[in-house]
């Protein structure tokens, strides 16, 4: 029992001391200036919640209103089971598919092989998973609090209202605590169901999607319990929940909720006897891989073994046609591209879409810079993802006979054109608004595109090394890649806006900031394809 | 004697302060074997690595039957084919598409399909052909890697460790292929540690040690 908790604190507490390195903590400092610059970092976290809560609240009191305008208590009370029942929906499917219990590559070795009692080793993993997995529906609970407290001071808090905002949070946060708590334990239980023993109950996947069913049945709406008399079923949930928003006694409330948490630590008690920890290890060492990465912030690795899960184990060949040297190099970008569309990819295409479009719109000149500097920094970001991929793979890539210039070409190529269609289609609207300069901006757009790309393009070359590139690390575009980007193509924005208040005639101006942005694309590629060469 | 294929002279590589590979010189000839031996650290992935290309020699340069590897790159890579120990591979392209990738960047698309059944086949992969190369074993994916290179034509075959994830019987397979490589005239430089391969395979043997060449 004890092995179990141990290792499963130490893992806690290595999580716990990440996020307070986050905020510039040294558990190892032990000076008292530094546990005064924790208790002052822990005041502000605290000060900023419920700052964001109070913000958040303004917004819940007005869906509250639009919700329920008899009631908004019924109302909170009502939104607060139709969330749990549509986590219970989804988990039950979930848990039915995959084990509940996560664990890492080093638990498969050193946990799951060891013969550690196998209840031990289930409810030690259960808390800080469920703690996990619990926080964004507290914040949600206490949102719908403050947003009745919001309600009752008919907006006019002032500070002294600030007990009574915490003390409804509280409130409501106290009463779906337990009752998460047991489902969450209850859950768990299912899925230990599935990994005891010699193979799944027959009955444990339908009986999975009727629970599901059933959960989402409680989300229509319809009168409560008694004027519709099969939803009794809900009452266990929606009784406790309602106290939670003063619509009875809490203390009734807490005591159900108390009940029905013990009821499910029961259950998974019960269920974990003869868990199968090597099977967990199986179904859940990749996820606890993806979710690793992404805690320390590596949401490439994280990206890549999520992609990896979804491709599955292999396909039938491509039909797609491919032509021979230089082009093989578009046909495995579509492939890459049809397999697996990256949604961060879409993503980053959109930002550079919408900054486009800000950029135009916006009345003003401040709007319109910072949107300029946005769109260098999403474009940067987005259109060098194919070329960083490839350096990833130096050991297939540098070897084909084909000239680096070329290589880079072909990683960029296809994302320039892409930049520039998005980048025009987000300045065509904003066209009238932006007189004289928008012409000049259209005619710009496919030099100032190119020398943006190309500068984050030279700033992720000039820090590669081939030994990393060789592990398969390509850099990432940094402040640097963006403010080169900004220079480089601020220079002939720059004297758009000047020579536009000289005497000198139109298509002179054009000629000339045609002529200086082609000059920054061209120093933009020189130090591109250079870079590229000179890969150490 | 013929020209060597690939002549390395003055070749050195540094990290900062680091002297990973002292200048040396360095032919392989036309139908010969070449094993390269050495400690862990001695220097041996380095100098492959600057013999294919993928790591720029800090002074020294590489002809490839007469074409600098680094000022004309494309005649002398379509002349050189490298395996790594570790080689990688796209997630999202099956092992038959990473051969069809090589095979065309090579411009070798004719009769693809026939040679690409063919190797899978002898290296015991056809039936994972179709399975992306990250659900392979680690022998697998070397297999694969050499699949890439002999997918398509080349003149100097560079190994790094070729048998240090492979079956017995694997190994032998490649033993027999170097052997028709050196046969149809073509040159092989292999790193490794096994004394059994070197022993039956190389023509010529090289050791290195602290970035050198020492007497074997």
């Amino acid at each position: 029992m004890r092995t179990a908790w141990l290792v499963r604190g130490r893992q806690m507490e290595t999580r716990f001391a990440f996020w307070l390195a986050a905020i510039g903590y040294d558990r190892r400092d032990r000076s008292f200036q530094h546990r005064l610059y924790l208790a002052y970092a822990l005041l502000f976290m605290t000060g900023w919640v419920f700052a964001v809560f109070t913000l958040f609240a303004s917004s819940g009191a007005g869906l509250l209103k639009f919700y329920n305008p008899a009631n908004t208590a019924a109302g909170a009370a009502d939104l607060a089971l139709k969330l749990t029942l549509a986590w219970v929906a989804v988990s039950l499917v979930q848990v039915s598919r995959r084990s509940p219990f996560v664990f890492s590559e080093d638990d498969a070795y050193l946990i799951c092989q060891t013969p550690l009692d196998r209840r031990a080793v289930a409810l030690a993993w259960f808390p800080a998973d469920w703690l996990q997995k619990a926080l964004p529906f507290w914040a949600a609970l206490v949102t719908l609090g403050f947003s009745l407290a919001e309600l009752s001071l008919n907006g006019n808090a002032t500070a002294k209202d600030i007990p009574l905002y915490v003390l409804t949070g509280l409130r409501a946060l106290g009463a779906f605590l337990p009752i998460q708590l047991g489902l969450s334990a209850a859950l768990w239980a299912f899925g230990a169901l599935r990994l005891s023993g010699y193979g799944e109950p027959p009955w444990l996947r339908w009986s999975a999607w009727v629970g599901a069913g059933v959960a989402l049945l409680g989300m229509l709406p319809a009168a409560p319990w008694p004027a519709n008399p099969w939803r009794i079923i809900f009452l266990p949930l929606a009784y406790p929940l309602g106290t939670g928003f003063g619509l009875a006694p809490w203390l009734f409330g807490a005591a159900v909720g108390l009940a029905l948490a013990v009821l499910g630590l029961l259950a998974l008690w019960a269920a974990t006897s003869e868990l199968n920890l090597s099977v967990a290890a199986q179904e859940t060492t990749g996820h606890e891989a993806q979710q690793a990465a992404s805690r320390v912030g590596d949401f490439e690795h994280s990206r890549a073994l999520r992609q990896r899960e979804r491709l599955g184990l292999g396909r039938p060949p491509t039909q797609l046609r491919a032509g021979p040297g230089l082009w093989v190099l578009p046909w495995k970008d579509a492939v890459q591209s049809m397999q697996a569309p990256g949604w961060l990819e879409i993503l980053g295409w959109l930002e550079v879409l919408v900054t486009s479009l800000a950029g135009a719109l916006l009345p003003y000149w401040e709007g319109r810079l910072l949107a300029a500097i946005l769109w260098v920094i999403f474009l940067g970001q987005v259109a060098t993802r194919r070329l960083r991929e490839d350096l990833a793979h130096w050991s297939l890539v540098r070897l084909l006979p084909v000239d680096s210039s070329r290589v880079l070409l072909a990683d960029l190529g296809l994302s320039w054109a892409l930049s520039l269609l998005l980048t025009w289609l987000g300045l065509i609207p904003g066209l009238p608004g932006l007189g004289a300069a928008g012409p000049v901006l259209v005619l710009l757009a496919p030099f100032l595109s190119a020398t943006v790309l190309l500068a984050a393009a030279f700033d992720v070359l000039h820090q590669c090394s081939v030994s990393a590139l060789l592990a398969g690390n390509a850099p990432t575009v940094t402040g640097r890649g963006a403010l080169l980007g900004l220079v480089l193509a601020g220079a002939p924005l720059g004297l758009v806006w000047w020579l536009g208040r000289q005497p000198i005639p139109p298509a002179m101006v054009a000629i000339v900031v045609g002529g200086v942005s082609l000059l920054t694309a061209a120093i933009a590629w020189s130090l591109a394809s250079s870079a590229y060469r000179e890969i150490q | 004697m013929t020209d060597p294929l690939l002549t390395a002279s003055g070749l050195s590589r540094s990290y900062g302060k680091f002297q990973a590979l002292a200048p040396l010189d360095l032919a392989l000839q036309a139908g010969e074997i070449t094993a390269l031996t050495g400690a862990n650290g001695a220097g041996k992935t380095t100098l492959l690595l600057c013999l294919s290309g993928l790591l720029r020699p800090t002074q020294g340069e590489v002809q490839v039957e007469g074409f600098d590897l680094y000022r004309q790159e494309v005649p002398a890579k379509q002349r050189l084919a490298f395996v790594p120990d570790v080689p990688r591979f796209y997630q999202e392209l099956t092992a038959w598409e990473h051969l069809r990738f090589i095979a065309l960047a090579y411009s070798a698309g004719d009769g693809f399909e026939e040679r690409a059944a063919a190797l899978l086949r002898e290296f015991g992969l056809w039936e994972a052909r179709d399975l992306y190369p990250h659900h392979f074993s680690r022998g697998m994916r070397l297999k694969l890697g050499l699949l890439l290179a002999l997918i398509r034509p080349f003149r100097i075959l560079l190994l790094d460790e070729p048998t240090s994830a492979l079956d017995p019987d694997s190994a032998a397979l490649l033993a027999e292929k170097l052997y028709k490589l050196r046969q149809d005239g073509l040159a092989v430089l292999l790193s490794t540690h096994s004394s059994e391969l070197t022993g039956k395979l190389a023509d010529r043997r090289l050791q290195m040690a602290d970035g050198h060449f020492v007497e074997a």
